[in-house]
């Protein structure tokens, strides 16, 4: 019944229509580097009303795990891929949603936080865009690699998502 | 008022039968631009008291019109407004509702208390943004060469 339950879930997350589809990280979101079923494996898919308010986001998608050396590399590749495409944008013109944030340590990315391809939404016959980000950190954890990725959308710019979260970050703790 | 009306209306005129009100009408009727020249001496009679009257009567009939026109074109806009405002709201609430989702799963266990995806998402998104705090420029500090 577990198993099924599992495979039911999975298959799920799988058909749903994340907007992150398109980026190299989206086989990390769909559980091809770590399996999901994977113990210490966390997901978070939130969108619409709950993100909307608080946030001027649409989606937020948030997973974390531990992650042996291979993995860990195999997961930067993928994030890195998707950064290289960010900044090799033709013609891009620097607006306030284009921050970005990255910090390397022994050779390996610690965290980064950058914007992907912006998104055309049809809002009651309104066009509107929406920005994406992928956040990503990665820090020692017993031996093996905890990671934490994260895919943003919304019109929220990056100047806002700095505000919001490093003010709630403040609060919690 | 048909012609033969009028003409009656005339008759009874002359006759010192007509009420005050059918008066007011024979005025008006005389009174009337494309009207019979015969009926110019009614209009005479009738003094300029009784055709003040009745132009009075029209005037104000006409703008009695005019202003249930206005109040009519008024409310039929509001009411445009009303409806779209509320197709709009009603559209968006739909999307929302369409769009909303909130889910965690955890170890294999789904959650879908709102409050707590909320909060797991929050702590997973601000543990990476604040990283260009203390912890990172004291890292930066003792790490130049990075």
């Amino acid at each position: 019944m577990k198993r099924l339950l599992t495979i039911v879930i999975a298959a799920t997350m799988a058909t749903s229509l994340w907007a992150q589809q398109g980026l190299n990280v989206d086989s990390v979101f769909r559980g091809l580097i770590v399996a999901k079923n994977t113990p210490e494996f966390k997901e978070t898919n939130l969108s619409g009303e709950v993100v909307r308010r608080p946030y001027k986001l649409r989606k937020m998608r948030t997973i974390s795990f531990l992650a042996t050396e291979s993995q860990r590399d195999r997961v930067e590749q993928l994030v890195e891929a998707d950064y290289q495409i960010f900044k090799q944008r033709p013609n891009a013109k620097l607006t306030d949603a284009d921050g970005e944030e990255r910090e390397d340590r022994n050779g390996h990315i610690y965290y980064i936080i950058f914007r992907t391809a912006d998104r055309d939404r049809n809002d009651a016959g309104v066009r509107k865009i929406d920005h994406s980000y992928v956040c990503y950190q990665c820090k020692p954890k017993a031996g093996r690699h905890e990671i934490t990725l994260v895919y943003l959308e919304g019109p929220a710019t990056f100047t806002d998502l700095m505000k919001n979260f490093k003010r709630k970050n403040n609060k919690t703790r | 008022m048909h012609k033969n009306e009028v003409n009656k209306l005339i008759d009874k005129y002359l006759e010192g039968a007509t009420t005050p009100e059918e008066e007011l009408r024979l005025a008006k009727e005389v009174n009337r631009k494309d009207a019979p020249a015969e009926w110019k001496a009614i209009s005479t009679m009738l003094g300029q008291l009784a055709l003040d009257e009745a132009e009075y009567d029209e005037e104000m009939s006409s703008r009695r019109s005019r202003n249930l026109r206005t109040h009519r074109i008024g409310w039929a806009i509001a009411a445009s407004i009303v409806v779209v405002a509320g197709i709009g709201l009603w559209l968006n609430s739909r999307q929302d509702k369409q769009d909303y989702e909130c889910i965690a799963y955890v170890d294999g266990k789904t959650i879908t208390d709102e409050g707590r995806v909320l909060a797991m998402a929050e702590d997973a998104v601000c543990d990476i943004f604040s990283n260009s705090d203390a912890e990172s420029s004291l890292y930066k500090m003792f790490n130049p060469e990075e």
